[in-house]
This record gives C-alpha cells, structure tokens and sequence, in this order.
C-alpha cells in the first residue's frame, strides 16, 4: 500500500470522514455561471442559474463522482449550486438533507441522515438560500461560507476526522486563498485532496498547503484511491463508516426485519435499535487477537457498549442477570401495562455490562424489538420512541423494551413509562440508578450487590484462564465486584507477555485480586477507599495516569485558570468522569481554545486515563476509561472550588442548538448539575449555586437568547441558593427577595418569548410557582404584617401558575406539591387574613385530593403523604370553624362550600354523601363553576352512587338504572365550565351517560372531543368501565366484523343490539380468527376508555361486580 | 418459478444472517445475481442441479453439515441432503443405475407421473427442484434461529472454525486486512492448493502450517517501490546473486515502513542493509 495512502486510511477507518466537493464536472457541463458576471450575455443571474441547473440535471453523473457518492460520508460540503446534487447522494440506506445554512443542527455527522451543505446556496433550496445574485450578495454568501468551513474545521470534523476534497479545479468558487485559509485551521494530513493535477498543483495557495503538511495530494480520484484500498484487502466500502450501507435488521421470530431507513433515522437520536450489526459477534481470531480484544474490552471502560465483545461472549455473567432476563421476559408476555424494572448498585459493579448482554438475549429471542440508550446524550423522547414501537408492533406484532442505562432518577423511568403507556404503546422501560433510598424500593427493582458471589467466583476462575489469565489460589469468597472494573489495569499488555509469565506483571493481578477479595463492599467513600489501596498494594499507581508532573498536594491547590492546558483537559475530564458523564468534544475545545485543543490528541494517545468516542449519530465525546477511575483521581486533584471553576467555564462555553431540547451540551450541563445541584444528594455544592445561576444568567444575556432548559436550570439554582443563604443568614432578606423577584421576572419572559415544549413549559410554570413560593416563605420569615397583601398577591399568582401547570399534565404531582408547601408556609406565618384562609385550604386540599396516587412514583407517594399530614394540621386552624365557614357560604364563596360539602361527606350518617351532593348541587352556579366544588361534586355524587371512587379500578361495572344515567347527565350538566384539565372526567361521565340511554352518536362525538383532552392522561387506554344492566351485571353484546387491518391490531364491529358499529381489536379476540367481514363474534361486552366505547372479550379479567355498598340506591 | 426462486433467495439470505449474528461471518450471497431463473431443457436443469449441488456440499458445505446434525431425520433437509446427492451423481455419472432410477422416478413425480420432455415439463420438474431446495433451507433457518443460546453459537463457531476460509479471515484479521469476498476466496484457493500437496511432516500442526500459507498468500501483493528494481540490487551488490531476493524484500519492507523517497530512500535501504549484514 502506498504509504501516503496509511494515514488517509487511518483517518478513514477511525474518525468522521467527510467531503468537500467542488464544481468540476467534466468538460461538457462548463463552470458554474460567476454571479457578477451573470448580467452579461443578455442573461440575469436568475436566469443563467436556470440553465446551468437544466444543464446539470441532463449531464449523467461522471463515474468518479457516483463512486465517491457510494461513500457513508458523515458530511457533504459543496461549492456546487445545481439541484441534482442531492439526487446524487440519495441511497436505499442514507436520507439526504440539503441546506445552505450554516447552523449545525441536530446530529451534524449522521452518515444515515447526510447533510448535504451548499456553501453558496443552492438552486433547489428555499429562497433565502439560493445562490447570489450580484455582487454584494456574493460578499455575504462568501461570508456564510467561510462561517460553514470554520464550523468544519473547529466542531464538525474532529481533531480524528478526515477531509476528501475532489473535483477542485482553479476556477471554483471556492478560491484557492479560501481553500488555504480553511485547510490551514485543520490537523496534519487531515485533508486530502484528489483529482489534483499539475495546474492546480502549481497554484502557490495549493502547494504553500501541501507544503506545510496541512494538505495531501493524489493525482487519482477518491474512487480510484478506494478501489486500490479495497484490492489491497485494506477496506471494504460495505462495512465503512460502521456498514451505515448495509440494511437494518432486527430478529423477528425466526427470522429478521428490515427496519426502514426513516423509522431509524427518527429513532436513533434517543435509542439504538439493537440490530444485526450490534448481535454480530467477533469473527475468528489467532489467541494474540482474542487477548487484545478481551483487553480492550476491560479497557473501554464506561464509554460507548462493547457489543462485540459482549456478543462474543466476552462478559463474566453475574448472578443477577439471569433474574433480571426472566422478570423481562415475564413482563414483556403480559398484556398489562408494566412499571418499568430498574436495577441499581454502586460504581463498577456490572450493571452497564449487564444491561447490554440483557439487550442482546431478548433481541436475540425475536420475541420484542429491543432498543437501547447509554448514559451518554439526551433523555429519550417519547415521539422517537413511539415511531419505533409503533413500527415493531403494526408491522410484527412485537412490544418494544427500551433499556435505558441512564443512571438517572427512578422517578425519571416512572415518567417515561407513564407517558408511554397513556399513548396505548406496548413498551418496557429497563433503567438503571445508584442505590435508591428506602423509600423508592419496589419490587420491581433488582439491586446489585458490590460482592461476587461464591458461583461468581467460581465462573471467574473459569472465565479468566479462557482469555490467557489465571486466578490466584488465595481469593477469599467476598471478591469485590470492583476486580473487574480494574482488571485491565492489572493485566499484561500482550499475549506474548501473558505467556511468558512476566513475573512482575502476572504477580500484580494476583496481588490485585487476593487484595480486593479483602474489600468490604461498603457503601460509598469507603468501599473506594479500599479499592484505591487494594490498587496501590498490587503495585498500581492511579496517579501515574495523569498528564501532570506536579505532586497532588501542588496541584490540588490551583485554580482552573492556573493550571496547564494537559491538567485543564484532566480536569474537565474528571469532573464530568467521576459522575458518569462523557464530555461534548466541541464543549472542551471550546473552554481550551486553539491553543489547548492542539493538545488535545497527543494527550488521547499517550495517556491512558483518556477515552474518545463516537455515538451513533456522530457526536464526539471525552471521558476516562471508567468512572472508577475517575473518581479515585479526583479526590486526589479536584477541590469543591475547582470543580465549581471548571462548572462555571463549561456553562459559559455553551452553545445551544436551535430546537427545543437544546442539543447534546445542553443535555451535558443539565445532567451534570443534576449530579451537583440541588436534586443531587450532594450538597458540598450548595453555597456555589448563585455562582453557577449567574454563569447561566451571562450566557443568555451575552446570547440574546434563552433557552428554556438552561433557564429552567438558572432559575432552580437561584431558588435553593435562597434556600440555603436563609438557613445561615448569607446574605440578607432585601437580597433574597430581589434575587427572587429577579427570577420570576426572567421566568415569566421565557414563558412568554420562548416556544417551549408542553412538558417544557409544565416545569417552568412549576419553577415560577415555586419562586413565587420562595418570596412568601421569605415574606413570611420577615413577619411584617404590612406585606401581607404581597403575601396573598404571590398565593394568586402560585395558584395561577400551577392551574396552567396542571393543565399540560394533569397527573403530575409537582404543581400539586408546590400549592401545597406554598399554602403551608403562607399560612403559617400567620399574615393572611381568616377570610382569604379557607380559599387557600381549598385549593390545596382540593388539589391533593385530585390525584390518583396509584399513578405516583415511589418518591413522589411519599410526597403526596406527608402534604396531606400538613394538610390536616393546618385543617385545625379556628378560622375553619363550621360556623365561620357558613357564614361564608352565604356569600356564594366556593371554598367555604368546598369544605362543608367535604365535612358533610365524612359525617356519621347513612346519607352523607348524598347531604353533601346535594349542598353542592343546591349551590349557585358559580360556586358549581369552581374548580374545587366542581370536581367534588363529580366525586362524591359517583361515590354516594356506586360506594367506589371514580375512574378508578378496570372493567367496573356499576348497577344504575335509565333514571339513574339521566341523573348522572343532570350532575354534568350542572357544572358549568368545568376546570381545563380536569374537563376529561366531566366528559368521561358525560359520554358514558349518553351511551347508557342510548344516544351512541352523541355518545361517540363527547368521545372524540375526550381523545384529545386526555393524551396526557396515564390510564388512557384502559378499560375502566363497562357497558351494564341495572342489575350490575355487564351487558352482553353480538355482532359480527366490518372491517378489520391486515395486522390484526384494529377494527370495526356491527352491534346488533345497538344498530351502530363500534371499535374492536381482533387479536384480543383470537390470534387468527374474526378476520373476515361479516364473521360471527363470539359474545362480547362493550367498555369504555377515554377513546370511547369498544367491544371487548369475555374473560376471567371481565367485569367485577360491585360488592353492595349501604349508601347505594 | 419466480415465487419458488424468492423463496429461495429469502431463505438463503436469512441464513447468512443467522450465521452472520451466531459466527461473525456471513455467508456469501453473491451467488443469488447469478442464480437460475428458470429451467426449460434438460441442460438448464443439470445446471440448476450443478449450482444446487455445489452450494449445499460444497461451498456452504461446514455450515449444512452443521445443522444437519442438529436437525431431525427425515425432515425437508435431509430429504434434500439425499435427493442433490442422486441427481447430481445420476447426472454427471451415467454408471450409476440407482441413481439414475432415483432420478428418473423423481422427475416423472414432478411431471404428473411422465418423464419430462417439452420445456413446460422441465420447467415443472425445475419447479419442484427449486422448491425442495427452499424447504430444505427453510428448515436450516429454524434450526439456524436456535442461535439464540450461546452454546449453539459456540458449537457452530467450533465447526467452521478449522476451515480454509475462517483460517484466511483469522490471518487476514491480525494482518489488519478487510478482504472482499473475492479477495477472500482467491487466497483460499492458494491456501487449499498448497495444502492439497503438502505433506506434514513429524513435529508440524496442521493449523500452524495453514496459517503459514495464509499468511504468505496474504502478503504476496506487495506495491511498488519508488526507483527500478534493478537499481535496488545494483546498489545493494546483490545483482544475480542469491541474496537479491531478501534484497528486494527489504526495499519493500522500507518503502512500506517510511514512505521515503528518492536519495533519501537509497540512503536509508542501504544503511539497513549494511547493518543486518553484520
């Protein structure tokens, strides 16, 4: 192989490989019309643009240029403008996205979703992107296009990537000098530039460039230089750029799918479809191979998943890992709608591992389509899971597991489930987290235990002696997990060295081993403690890892500004390391500068503490090999200062990207602080909050832009910065409260100017509340009694904001939580007046009574729990004294009625309910138009009917007669204006009425309305009622099918008894049968989800009937 | 025949897959382009025979023999494991009266009970050839599935372990090579060539010997250097001699190492040279 050929190759195998493609053509086509010169002729610039585009699209594409189009680029830049381009590009495998601008976008290097740039527009594009059209045009497309490179050149390539330049000829519009400038910013022998001859040799732009060795030349084409690699047997094209050419397929049964190229694209920026690609295991190797790639293995560390290695085998396989695969596949057999299975356990223990081997049995298995999300990025969104599991399930019939591997809060999974689930989608959730608290244990979790168990132990001894290794006699039963994590350390760096027994080497792993056998798998700082001396006794020294002379002591003692740009890297490094993070690339040489960044590879190269990597979507990440590592070399180095300094320049250094999530370093920021801030179980941090709210607050004012998230992350560490500085007294009430105040202001502009997501905009109405909450607690605290009307001023507005809250999401606990503490705090400073108590009570009794709990998570019961303590004491306030609360109900005020209606309900009398029913109902209308009494009325009047809450159970039936649904329709029609999020209970009733006396079509059309209202509604799909007899007992139902989807998954069915059709779903009937129109159903009941009426099957889960209650009628 | 062939084509592809996820290594397809698409005479069909033949015993012969084992008796792929083995003999060896027995009766099947004679019938008799071909593929595929559970990986891996073309791949893997399927089987074909007439002698293991040929066969193609030859062995002395052969080994190995060129490179060539000579 010619050697100037190694390091194209090199750069090809290993970085992101992109083209800058010139307007070259061939000799037919001639150049591209200059835009100054476009007037001349008789022709205008639109004019000449146009033909030379005809011209384009007639000339066939020269073979140099299809084969360089075969490539899995990871960018396309051009210098072109005609609208063929694309078209060139185009593939079964790749999606082709043309633009002229020169922002990046989301997943700037996806080789599946190819951004095809014009550097000086495009004549296909938007107006606003065409080419220019005369002069001063050309200046500012001129412009645009240096911008472009330069994002190239400093973000988009990477010092590991690889630029092709080809047909470049002299009269391009990108001119030579322009070509320098560009290449000149680059790394040696990063760009290629093919197809030269010897006129553009001679250019002295062209040969100053090849000169200083920032340009490498080759007479051949692009294409013809890859079919010589590939005779050489150097590369293959079908498996470049990560086989992005070969098809997608996952295992369906027995067979495979291909998934198409559109659903992957979408799906691929939260999840991994786990593929034929990721299943693939090794293919045969010599033993000195096999030992690399096992090294390699347990040197990769935390980064991107080994799935060679694991596919191959190569994992030790823990005994947790065969209970978590049956509790999977359990789940994934049920119908039901599962809570997510999470696993949980201490650093290095496994579970990262674990979780991808799990990915790979149950993809295997052909039984689901399995996706998976690593640590690394954004949390995965809903939409991109929905596409896919959408696709696995109309297409194959397969549910979906998601295993994220987000080390993230298990209220987090608890989310994600609930929003899946309410959107009918057969979906597992697999999480994982560190070692949840007492109170968020379920059963649904698998903790895993730092200790190997003795069977462990024992397939260790097997395990490691299959790679070459040997275990010490002396390992005592309780090994720590933690051996794994380091074993690489440990271990010869060759075969060779294996075989020969170095004695040093070999002693060190058994050392190594007989000393973490001693570890007490503690929890936390000791358990790593012991490790790190375990590592030193085997002769080991983490620190030598470091790129710094400098002892510990020295250097622990300097800023972030003081030290080298080698210990700048380290420490950004570590900092985002020791938490699990991987590092954005384009963020760290961002705070480095050019001069660091230069730096940048040799450190990668030659210090082993480093890890680069590369996701699937192209994006470049930093980190430490593990984050045990990262750990025990940041107690050495880093102080809570340090660490702050290094927070703060990552926070100024942002750079947001144009969509609602922000990018991939928004996501960084926001998960680092979520390990540093106030959620975190780290409060060394708090009295640094305000430094870091402040490193937020600059950045959008040196942006002129917000962005909801990082507002949202300004405005949390403000508030508990507050909190803080009021328990010691740093800084005092004016401060506080301005500080505050500050804060809402800057909320309520970004709700205001920024277009935010719903779930988005749900956090920040909370935000807003809370900060609103803040200045009462503070006002309160102060106790002038003079600021009492501010006091209930901020009460208004919190209600406000959480009603606007609730509204996006109306089961989500934390607007109710935050009326709530807010209520509490307001009350108890004693400034509010009795009059206004009772209204405050009621909302905030009225909200936590609102929620169904059995929707909470763990963390968020316990929550709801201890409101309702406070609740009740608060209750026992004089101004909620009966007598007061009548007297206010003669003034049509609607908490005063709330609460006697509430009192009523639980008085000692067979007819309370229906006491308190009636004070509701015989109130004026505009106390029934209340939020509060509104849903209290629905409440008690269903229980005084059915002796059970409403909307609560499955498959309920209820023993009402026609007067009895007509009544029901009279209760909702006497609540007027219903509150917005609430309305999908009113209407729930309201449809179910209406079927029950026989009005189906007034009936489908309440239903329809409800579909839209309750999308955010958990139990959506559910069956909670069926349709019933006066007796209690469901009806019954025949018909015969109408119609029915290929896939079984929907239809529509004739009732007989109704004369009307109804949905039905076949395969919830049979697997096979009921497929033909007009085939008989088999008996069936109808019931009724926030969709609407469908026939459902009788089963054993069918209809439970209601035990007899003594206030029923 | 079209259905019958798409089949066919589905279920080979699907193999490769199975094989690709349980081994690492699919394999090759590249077949399919060329594959029969109908049969209309007597000739076509010994063809399609050949190629059928060829495919099940020879080129994927490990992996058959594999899930053979691993199948039951009887069942559509063992039925055609016999079936290829009698019509390609009664074919190819017109000595062989039970197969030709064999054949003739399994045509005249094909045939609604007569010997084939117009195009129609060989084309019903391809038909039927083809579709027992897919059968048979259809049950390695199910077995294939079984891949699933390591142990199954494990015991396929081992079989096709040994061979000439996992040897070539295993060589070619510590080469740092990516070789093309055609690549592939021509460094194959010299390994299997030079073995076919190499003894082993006492004290050699075959594996060893094999990876030797694959080894050299691997890096036979060697890329030019940056002067004449002969002015390589001029320079060295070597010029006619024996030594000249490890000469121009070397001005290979140092073109390849440094990338210099010109007086440079001669310099450096000699240096070398002279220091390994003493």
């Amino acid at each position: 192989m010619e050697p100037e050929f190694a390091t194209l190759l090199q750069r090809l195998v290993e970085g992101p490989a992109f083209l800058l493609l010139g307007q070259a053509t061939g000799d037919s086509a001639g150049p591209v019309p200059q835009p100054v010169a476009a007037g001349s002729g008789g022709l205008s610039a639109d004019q000449a643009y146009s033909e030379h585009d005809r011209t384009m699209s007639a000339e066939p594409v020269p073979g140099w240029l299809s084969d360089a189009a075969d490539y899995p680029w990871n960018g396309v830049f051009t210098s072109r403008i005609d609208s063929s381009l694309p078209g060139v590009f185009r593939r079964d495998w790749r999606r082709v996205v043309p633009t002229a601008q020169p922002q990046l976008g989301r997943h700037p290097r996806s080789a599946t979703e190819l951004q095809l740039r014009y550097l000086f527009g495009g004549l296909g594009l938007p107006e606003d992107e065409w080419p220019p059209a005369d002069a001063i045009t050309e200046v500012e497309s001129r412009a645009r296009a240096a911008e472009t490179l330069n994002a190239l050149a400093d973000t988009i390539i990477t010092p590991w990537g690889v630029l092709v330049i080809d047909g470049y000829g002299l009269d391009d519009w990108l001119r030579p000098q322009d070509l320098y400038t560009f290449v000149t910013r680059l790394q040696a022998h990063q760009a290629h530039l093919f197809s030269a001859g010897e006129g553009l040799l001679a250019d002295p732009f062209i040969r100053a460039a090849t000169d200083r060795g920032v340009l490498v030349a080759h007479s051949e084409t692009f294409g013809a230089v890859l079919s010589a690699l590939e005779e050489a047997g150097r590369l293959q094209r079908a498996s470049a750029g990560r086989g992005a050419q070969g098809g997608r397929f996952i295992p369906v049964g027995d067979s495979f799918a291909e998934v198409d190229i559109d659903t992957w694209n979408r799906v691929v920026g939260s999840a991994r479809p786990v593929n034929t690609e990721l299943l693939e295991p090794f293919t045969s190797a010599s033993s000195a191979m096999r030992y690399q790639r096992f090294r390699n293995f347990l040197g990769s560390g935390d980064g991107l998943p080994q799935w060679k290695a694991i596919a191959s085998g190569y994992n030790l396989r823990r005994d947790f890992e065969g209970r978590l695969l049956q509790r999977v596949q359990s789940a994934l057999d049920e119908l039901g709608l599962p809570d997510p299975i999470i696993v949980g356990g201490q650093t290095a223990t496994g579970k990262t591992i674990a979780l991808c081997a799990l990915a790979l049995d149950v993809a295997r298995s052909g039984r689901a389509a399995v996706l998976h999300r690593s640590v690394r990025g954004e949390r995965p969104t809903v939409a991109d899971i929905e596409s896919y599991a959408s696709w696995a399930d109309q297409n194959y019939g397969l549910p979906t597991l998601l295993i994220w591997d987000g080390m993230v809060d298990v209220d987090e999974y608890y989310g994600l489930q609930r929003q899946l689930s309410a959107l009918g989608l057969r979906v597992l959730i697999v999480g994982s987290c560190y070692l949840p608290s007492q109170h968020q244990r379920r059963r649904n979790l698998i903790i895993v235990n730092p200790a190997l168990s003795p069977t462990e132990i024992r397939g260790l001894a097997e395990w490691l002696p299959s790679f070459g290794g040997s275990v010490s006699d002396k390992v005592v039963a309780g090994l720590d997990s933690s051996f794994l994590a380091v074993l690489y350390r440990l271990l010869p760096e060759t075969e060779y060295g294996l075989r020969r027994g170095l004695a040093q080497e070999m002693r060190a792993a058994e050392v190594g081993m007989e000393k973490l056998s001693r570890t007490a798998p503690q929890a936390g700082g000791d358990r790593l403690t012991a490790v790190a001396q375990a590592l030193k006794d085997a002769g080991f020294n983490i620190g030598e890892l470091r790129p710094t002379e400098r002892p510990h002591a020295e250097l622990i003692r300097l800023s972030f500004e003081e030290r080298s740009a080698a210990e700048r890297i380290t420490s950004m490094v570590l900092v985002a390391g020791r938490r699990g993070l991987p590092l954005p690339l384009e963020l760290a040489l961002r705070v480095l500068g050019r001069e660091g960044a230069r730096h940048l590879i040799d450190l990668v190269k030659n210090f082993d503490i480093f890890r680069w990597a590369e996701d699937d979507n192209g994006d470049q990440f930093l980190g430490t090999r593990t984050q045990l590592e990262a750990e025990l070399l940041a107690r050495e180095d880093l102080t809570v200062r340090t660490e702050v300094e290094v927070a703060i320049q990552l926070i100024a250094n942002l750079r947001p990207v144009l969509s609602s999530w922000g990018g991939g370093e928004v996501q960084f920021i926001a998960d680092l602080l979520e390990k540093i801030g106030p959620q975190s179980d780290n409060h060394r941090f708090a009295p640094h909050y305000l430094e870091l709210a402040q490193a937020f607050a600059e950045l959008r004012q040196s942006r002129r832009q917000t962005n909801h998230r990082l507002a949202l992350l300004e405005a949390n560490l403000t508030r508990e910065y507050v909190m803080w500085a009021q328990r010691d007294n740093v800084i005092g009430h004016t401060e506080r409260l301005a500080l505050m105040r500050n804060v809402q202001r800057m909320l309520e502009a970004t709700l205001e100017e920024t277009d935010a997501p719903a779930r988005s905009r749900m956090n920040l109405l909370v935000e807003l509340a809370s900060a609103e909450g803040a200045q009462i607690f503070e006002l309160s605290a102060h106790g002038d009694e003079t600021e009492s009307s501010q006091v209930l001023a901020l009460m208004s507005a919190v209600t406000t904001a959480s009603l606007r809250a609730r509204a996006l999401d109306p089961e989500n606990v934390y607007p109710v939580d935050v009326i709530a503490w807010t209520t509490r705090d307001a009350l108890r400073s004693g400034m509010v007046p009795d009059e206004e108590k009772i209204d405050l009570l009621a909302n905030a009794q009225a909200s936590l009574d609102s929620l169904d709990s059995d929707v909470l998570s763990p963390s968020q019961r316990a929550k709801w729990d201890l409101r309702h303590v406070e609740m009740a004491e608060l209750l026992n306030d004089p101004a909620m004294e009966t007598r007061h609360l009548i007297a206010l109900s003669e003034n049509s005020d609607p908490a005063a009625y709330y609460f006697l209606a509430a009192r009523a309900a639980k008085a000692d009398s067979p007819d309370s309910l229906q006491v308190a029913v009636r004070v509701l109902l015989e109130a004026p209308a505009e106390v029934r138009a209340d939020w509060r009494c509104a849903r209290l009325l629905l409440d008690l009047y269903w229980q005084s009917k059915t002796g059970k809450p409403f909307l609560r159970g499955e498959r309920e039936v209820v023993a009402f007669t026609a007067d009895d649904w007509e009544e029901c329709l009279a209760v909702t029609d006497a609540i007027p204006h219903a509150a917005g999020y609430d309305r999908y209970r009113l209407d729930f009733l309201r449809g179910l009425s209406l079927f029950h006396r026989g009005h189906y079509q007034s009936s489908k059309d309440v239903f329809r309305q409800l579909n839209e209202e309750s999308r955010d509604v958990s139990s959506r799909v559910i069956s909670k009622y069926l349709a019933s007899n006066p007796d209690g007992t469901p009806s019954r139902y025949t018909g015969r099918v109408m119609s029915v989807s290929p896939d079984g998954r929907r239809g529509t069915a004739w009732v007989d008894q109704l004369h009307t059709e109804v949905p039905f779903i076949p395969l919830r009937f049979s697997v096979s049968d009921y497929r033909n129109r007009h085939e008989v159903l088999p008996t069936f009941h109808i019931a009724f989800n926030m969709r609407g009426a469908i026939a459902d099957p009788i089963t054993s889960r069918s209809a439970r009937i209601p035990r007899p209650q003594a206030n029923a009628n | 025949m079209r259905i019958e062939l798409t089949e066919f084509r589905q279920h080979c592809v699907t193999l490769a897959q199975h094989r690709r996820i349980s081994v690492g290594d699919a394999l090759d397809t590249a077949f399919l382009s060329s594959w029969p698409a109908d049969v209309s005479s007597e000739a076509e069909f010994g063809e399609l025979v050949s190629r059928a033949y060829q495919l099940w015993r020879e080129s994927w012969r490990l992996d058959v023999g594999f899930l053979l084992a691993e199948t039951t008796n009887g069942d559509a792929a063992h039925v055609f494991d016999e079936l290829i083995y009698h019509l390609r003999t009664a074919i190819h060896h017109s000595d062989n009266d039970v197969a030709e027995r064999l054949y003739r009766g399994w045509a005249a099947n094909a045939c609604e009970g007569r010997q084939p004679v117009s195009s129609h019938d060989w084309h019903s008799v391809g038909t039927a050839l083809l579709s027992a071909f897919s059968a048979a593929m259809a049950v390695l595929c199910s077995c294939a599935a079984r891949g699933r559970h390591a142990a199954f990986r494990a015991a396929w891996t081992a079989k096709v372990s040994d061979s000439p073309e996992e040897i070539v791949l295993r060589v070619a893997n510590d080469l740092g090579m990516s070789l093309s399927p055609g690549q592939r089987d021509y460094h194959v074909r010299e390994v299997t060539r030079r073995w076919s007439r190499f003894t082993l002698r006492p004290g050699q293991v075959a594996m060893d010997v094999l990876e030797d040929f694959a080894e050299q066969s691997l890096l036979s193609h060697v890329g030019r250097i940056p002067c004449r030859y002969q002015d390589v062995l001029d320079e060295l002395c070597v010029l006619g001699t024996p030594r000249a052969e490890g000469a121009l080994h070397l001005a290979h190995a140092v073109y390849e190492v440094t990338g210099i060129r010109g007086d440079d490179y001669r310099k450096l060539l000699k240096a070398t040279w002279t220091m390994l000579r003493t």
